[in-house]
């Protein structure tokens, strides 16, 4: 029998489809891109083992598909195999830039969710799909926020109204398909590495906060900024969907508040380990940007832009897809999460976060990784 | 208080006034320094002999041969207002008429006085109305910006006229066009009938 | 022994231009709409010949009957390097050794005065030369010190820096002791010599100046014993009032403790403006004796400087 992901060249990917190869034999679902997806697979396939050395990649196998095709993009020989194999489907496939359009953002979030849901429904011995969203469906709500919640609100961004989109329509299929969503908080990086596979808003920040062009950030300091590493993401999906799936769940994958900083904590910690790091950066006296109250920011931000400064522009546009989610403090509810893995054990951000640092300023900020790449 | 005009055309042949009068000119084009000192001195004045100079303080005086007029000058995109009185220092302050923030009135006009300016009848525009006058106070002092502007304080201001609090200085204030004046002279006496030409 | 604040004066050049005057002449780079949303209104431009210094200082010794021959110390600050010297070729180079502070301490009268300059610092350097007097007042080198800050744009340069409009102004500022009133009680300068070459780290600069500024605003409040909310006047520079407004959020100060408008009507006079505004805002705000009165500037080179005066 076999495990069936979609999106596995993605952030998630690799150290998720790691761990479940230690638990069954998994076939990827490879789009064609600028190569062809054998290619692709082969790139993937070197990811997964490097991201557990031990995995039985082996038993990785794939196939060419594409979930913005008709029929998922699969030949009939394929669609067969699949039916008679599949007995577990992972859906990683997203678009996670946070600067689509509305249209894009629904191409790549709510229609490869439906589109994965049909090719679910073509699996006559499937017994369990894990459909992977991110814990911002929460949108602008503020206060606790609960793993069974889904309620309407508005967004900062389009890809948190896509992926709330998409869940809805996940949740009306939970009757027919044996189904559970997991929210995944953004993954800041490998706790074994430091590796950044996908920089997301957050390491944008980051990046300019090491080049000092981050002069203010709206927010509360003591809001937890929720992130969690790659490895114990990966284990924490495997485990949800092979060894503790419960069809109609939503847990909210997440290390918790202990373990994460909070935003004042986030980037005063940042620019020191930037400090402690390379000394010559610590000399330059880079501030931390400033935490103000949302009006403020409001204020500079309509000030850069009556300015029409290009470059304070280009900064604050780049931050405005994900800043504005810091003025709606969230607590992410982990009680159904904690239930289902009780073991599950993530490293506090403090634990790994130089690694990731040090990873990042090494790479230069995953340029050097991107040109060395074939 | 409108001030009583004179056509540019009719004054050519006139002879010069009363002593007691502020002539003031306004004008798009250079000149205005002079035509202003003609009307006051001698309207047959070559405007060739008419040199306007600054003393070591910034204040500008017209010079005529060994003879010297303290002068009042303002200008504002383009435009230029020049006043004087034969015997009294004046100021002028010119003004493209536009509003002129509220929040501005907290740093050059205390509450009482921000309260008092309900005559000039259009609040968009009274804050810059009060400033005018102060800064036209402040040059007739002959002190321009180096005072603070809180040493003027106006009781009450409108077209009709403005109260000061210093007894020994008067002040006028008035829409041309699109554009307010202030016109401020010292001594005691209240304010001089004011002779508007433009040019 | 007490060190204050004896008296203040100021001079601007004396023709005002609006902002549409100066775009027409080609001197802003933004709209006059943008920088009067920012709160700019008009600047003073001095003459050729202007000698806005002496008279910033004449007007000084002369409103307060100070005796020239009772200064000790002259220094002579500026945000603007001093004008450039050229020595024709083959000529003794002594045409470079032509100083403003001597020039200016003859021509004051100031014939005890020792008299040194002061600069590298943009528009601290008026806070620089505030901590320096006091200093060697306290040393007991001195028993009044008079500060003269000049700045004085080129001829036909621009007159927008990072969408502050620059004025031609000069300010003296006479400290002395024993002296009770406007006593500067603590002083905070941050210096971060890595932004030294404004134009390459122009848009660093920009990132840094908010949250830098905060951090010296509330080490100077520290420094004096104080909170924030002690504070009972912000003495601003004339930068841009949109600035300020942002820094008075990041700094939880409300408004109307802000000596806020001198933008519009003053222009940024560079190293005068904390002198006009504090003039200014005595005779405007009535402080009550003691009263604490915190001043905040910012200078390219870069420097966030911040004092707090009793009242």
């Amino acid at each position: 029998m076999s495990i069936l992901v979609t999106g596995a060249t993605g952030s998630l990917g690799p150290s998720t489809t790691a761990r479940l190869l230690r638990r069954d034999s998994v076939v990827a679902l490879v789009r064609h891109g600028e190569e062809r997806a054998a290619s692709r697979f082969e790139v993937f396939r070197g990811d997964v083992a490097r991201a557990d050395p031990e995995a039985p990649v082996d038993r990785l196998g794939f196939v060419a598909g594409d979930l913005a095709a008709p029929d998922a993009g699969l030949g009939g020989d394929d669609r067969d195999a699949l039916a008679e194999r599949v007995t577990r489907v992972l859906h990683l496939a997203a678009a996670t830039r946070f600067s689509l359009s509305m249209e894009e953002a629904r191409a790549g979030n709510l229609q490869t969710t439906l589109a994965a849901l049909a090719l679910a429904e073509t699996l006559p011995r499937l017994e369990a799909m894990l459909v992977a969203s991110t814990l911002y469906v929460a949108g602008t709500r503020t206060g606790t926020i609960l793993e069974e919640d889904l309620v309407e609100t508005t967004f900062v961004n389009t890809y948190e109204r896509a992926k709330h989109e998409a869940e809805r329509e996940v949740r009306a299929r939970m009757r027919d398909l044996p189904l559970a969503v997991a929210r995944v908080a953004t993954i800041l990086g490998s706790s074994r590495t430091g590796e950044v596979r996908v920089p997301t808003a957050l390491h944008q920040a980051i990046r300019l906060a090491h080049r000092g062009l981050v002069p203010m950030i709206p927010g509360e300091p003591s809001q937890t900024i929720e992130v969690l590493d790659a490895e114990h993401a990966g284990e924490a999906m495997a485990a949800l969907l092979v060894d503790a799936f419960e069809p109609g769940a939503t847990y909210h994958v997440t290390a918790g508040p202990e373990r994460c900083f909070t935003l004042a904590e986030l980037f005063e910690v940042t620019l020191r380990l930037f400090a402690e790091l390379d000394p010559a950066w610590g000399r330059r006296g880079i501030e931390p940007p400033a935490l103000v109250p949302p009006e403020t920011y409001a204020l500079f931000e309509r000030t850069v832009r009556e300015a029409g400064d290009p470059a304070m522009t280009r900064i604050l546009r780049g931050l405005s897809t994900f800043l504005p989610q810091l003025i709606h403090p969230k607590r992410f509810d982990r009680s159904r999460l904690v239930g289902a893995l009780p073991s599950w054990d993530p490293p506090a951000t403090e634990d790994y976060y130089p690694l990731v640092l040090a990873s990042s300023i090494e790479s230069d900020w995953g340029r050097a990784r991107a040109e060395a790449s074939p | 208080m409108p001030p009583s005009t004179t056509s540019r055309s009719s004054s050519r042949r006139a002879e010069a006034g009363p002593r007691d009068r502020i002539a003031l000119h306004l004008r798009r084009s250079p000149g205005a320094a002079t035509e202003c000192v003609r009307r006051l001195w001698d309207p047959w004045l070559d405007p060739e002999a008419v040199r306007v100079e600054r003393d070591p303080g910034g204040v500008p005086w017209a010079r005529v041969g060994e003879r010297r007029l303290p002068l009042s000058l303002s200008h504002a995109e383009g435009h230029t207002a020049a006043a004087a009185h034969l015997e009294r220092r004046v100021g002028v302050d010119l003004e493209r008429l536009r509003p002129l923030p509220s929040a501005y009135a907290r740093y050059f006009l205390d509450p009482e006085e921000r309260d008092a300016l309900g005559g000039w009848g259009d609040p968009a525009t009274a804050t810059l109305a009060a400033w005018a006058v102060k800064e036209a106070v402040l040059k007739a002092r002959g002190r321009g910006l180096c005072d603070p502007p809180s040493s003027v304080r106006i009781r009450s201001l409108s077209e009709r006229g403005v109260d000061l609090d210093d007894p020994g200085i008067a002040a006028g204030c008035w829409r041309e066009g699109d554009r307010v004046v202030a016109v401020a002279c010292v001594g005691a006496g209240g304010l001089p009938p004011v002779e508007v030409s433009r040019g | 022994m007490t060190v204050g604040i004896r008296a203040l004066a100021y001079r601007f050049g004396s023709r005002t231009v609006g902002l549409e005057d100066l775009a027409e002449r080609g001197l802003l780079s933004s709209t006059p709409e943008t920088l009067r949303g920012f709160g700019f209104d008009r600047v003073h431009l001095a003459e050729p010949g202007e000698d806005l210094g002496r008279l910033a200082a004449s007007d000084l010794l002369r409103e307060h009957d100070v005796d020239p021959l009772e200064v000790d110390a002259l220094i002579v600050f500026g945000g603007l390097p001093p004008d450039p010297v050229t020595v024709p070729d083959g000529e003794e180079p002594t045409g470079l050794f032509r100083y403003p502070a001597g020039r200016l301490q003859h021509a004051l009268g100031l014939a005890r005065a020792t008299a040194f300059g002061m600069g590298q610092q943009g528009c601290a350097a008026v806070l620089s030369a505030l901590r320096v007097a006091r200093s060697l007042l306290l040393a007991g080198d001195a028993r009044n010190v008079l500060c003269v800050g000049i700045d004085v744009v080129p001829e036909g340069m621009r007159r927008e820096v990072v969408y502050n409009v620059l004025s031609d102004g000069a300010c003296a500022m006479l400290v002395s002791t024993p002296w009770e009133r406007l006593r500067p009680v603590a002083f905070a300068q941050i210096t971060k010599g890595y932004y030294w070459d404004t134009p390459a780290r122009r848009d660093e600069i920009v990132a840094a100046y908010f949250p830098t500024a905060r951090n010296a605003i509330r080490e100077v409040v520290a420094a004096a014993g104080l909170t924030l909310d002690d504070v009972a006047l912000v003495v601003p520079d004339n930068v841009s009032r949109r600035s300020w407004e942002i820094l008075l959020g990041l700094l939880g100060i409300p408004e109307e403790r802000a000596f806020l408008g001198g933008s519009a009507v003053r222009g940024h006079a560079i190293t005068a403006d904390l002198v006009v505004n504090l003039h200014d805002a005595i005779g405007a705000r009535r402080l009550p004796s003691e009263a604490p009165i915190a001043l905040f500037t910012f200078g390219f080179g870069a420097n966030w400087g911040a004092a707090v005066l009793r009242a």
